[in-house]
């Protein structure tokens, strides 16, 4: 028997903006550790939060001032664009389950599709909540196949299997110990055992983990 | 306005990300040109009512993956840590105590005496509430009738008042939390806040200076 290979499970919700610096960075990190296999899980984070009643950190200033600070700090540190939206927080159900709906139906497209509405929010400020707005943003990566996109938001606003897996996702989520986003579930080669990273700065962590190289987030912009 | 970079540390002896933060910055320092640095001691309890905060443990899943987190950052590090039996523990007396050492004697004897303290709690589990247990502690490096004198001089008006503006002044500049940093670049009066053991990365690149990293030639940068 083959020992399975190493593996991240990153836990994401598109309203979480150190997870949209996190998911930037890690993708390219991953590009110096190919033998690791990646999955992106999508959650609901206000329902992990309301669950285990903890708190977002917007709803204290300080640390809401300071996160914008970080992340501008990180921003130029590591050349992801980075633009703390007008409109905060939005509800991210929609976009979450039309995520959960690509994850099932449009594996190869997903990952640019999980980009592209992180990028819709984080970089351009647009409400990533709106139908319309998931339509345009989508609409590239589908080649401007309007119905196949709204077909998927048909899905993700009706159907209840997408809404059980979404659900299911998140109360996973819950068991597994998380409280907030991102999350990473490391796992060693040949191991079961699940090793939860909080936080977009524990890649230096996650790599002495795995025994994997760790460029740094001044090299992010060449990777 | 100085020529050189400036940073104030704000730490609390419970925190156990100061220890890490204490012991790093400790470690890095003495490679960076040009930097002034200073502990000022907080009391984090003050800093988490003041800024409408709450510590982390008060979620069970911050608690568990806390602990977690301090025993890998150990390893990676190579900077031992044996998470208290008492924890967390009333560390007023602590911080008073190297409030009347920072003011009394010289930098250096100040900085060892603040990471001997944070040994004490955070290696050798001892009770760092309890005034014989300070005294002692401090005995080999200032000699015991200075720790006992000193001791005593924690209920001065003017020593407790200094922990208090300190809290406050951690507070003002939007601290919510330990360990704290507020850095000002060489050549500018602009304070920037940057907060955790873990931003260490950002930090030297803010300041031009090269990162370390967690692990050491004599640790293992493997965990």
């Amino acid at each position: 028997m083959a020992a399975t290979r190493a593996s991240i499970i990153c836990y994401y919700d598109l309203i979480s903006p150190y997870t949209y610096m996190g998911f930037k960075i890690f993708n390219r990190f991953r590009k110096q550790w190919p033998n690791v296999d990646v999955t992106f899980r999508p959650m609901l984070l206000g329902g992990v939060m309301n669950e285990i009643k903890n708190q977002p950190l917007f709803a204290f200033p300080s640390k809401k001032n300071h996160m914008i600070a970080d992340l501008d700090r990180i921003s130029g540190v590591t050349g992801v664009p980075f633009k703390f939206p007008q409109k905060f927080p939005v509800n991210t159900v929609l976009p979450m389950r039309v995520l959960t709906a690509l994850q099932i139906h449009e594996a190869e497209k997903y990952e640019q599709c999980i980009d592209k509405l992180f990028d819709e929010y984080f970089i351009h400020g647009r409400d990533i909540s709106q139908a319309a707005v998931i339509q345009q943003a989508l609409s590239p990566i589908f080649h401007s196949d309007t119905v196949k996109i709204e077909s998927y938001l048909q899905r993700a606003a009706q159907d209840q299997e997408i809404k059980k897996i979404f659900k299911q996702y998140t109360d996973e989520a819950i068991a597994k110990g998380i409280f907030g986003a991102p999350t990473f579930i490391v796992r060693k080669a040949g191991s079961e055992e699940e090793l939860l990273f909080f936080g977009s700065d524990r890649f230096e962590m996650i790599a002495a983990t795995l025994g994997l190289p760790y460029a740094g987030l001044t090299s992010v912009s060449k990777l | 306005m100085s020529a050189r970079s400036n940073i104030v540390c704000y730490y609390d002896v419970v925190s156990p990300y100061s220890y890490y933060g204490v012991k790093l910055l400790n470690r890095y320092k003495p490679q960076w040109k040009d930097v002034d640095v200073e502990l000022r001691p907080v009391f984090l309890a003050g800093v988490l009512s003041g800024s409408k905060n709450q510590a982390p443990a008060n979620v069970a899943a911050k608690g568990a993956y806390m602990f977690k987190d301090l025993g890998r950052l150990s390893t990676a590090s190579g900077i031992p840590m044996n998470f208290p039996s008492n924890f967390p523990t009333m560390t007023v007396p602590a911080l008073r105590l190297l409030v009347v050492i920072q003011k009394t004697e010289s930098v250096a004897t100040y900085e060892q005496c603040v990471e001997k303290l944070l040994e004490a709690y955070w290696v050798e589990d001892k009770d760092v509430s309890q005034q014989e247990i300070l005294i002692n502690a401090l005995a080999p490096i200032i000699g015991a009738d200075k720790a006992s004198k000193y001791m005593q001089q924690t209920s001065d008006k003017e020593i407790k008042q200094q922990l208090i503006d300190n809290t406050n002044e951690a507070i003002e500049a939007g601290a919510f939390g330990a360990p704290t940093f507020v850095i000002k670049k060489a050549g500018s009066d602009k304070p920037h806040l940057f907060f955790g053991s873990d931003r260490f990365e950002v930090i030297t690149s803010f300041l031009g200076l090269p990162y370390e990293g967690l692990a050491t030639k004599t640790s293992p940068a493997k965990l």
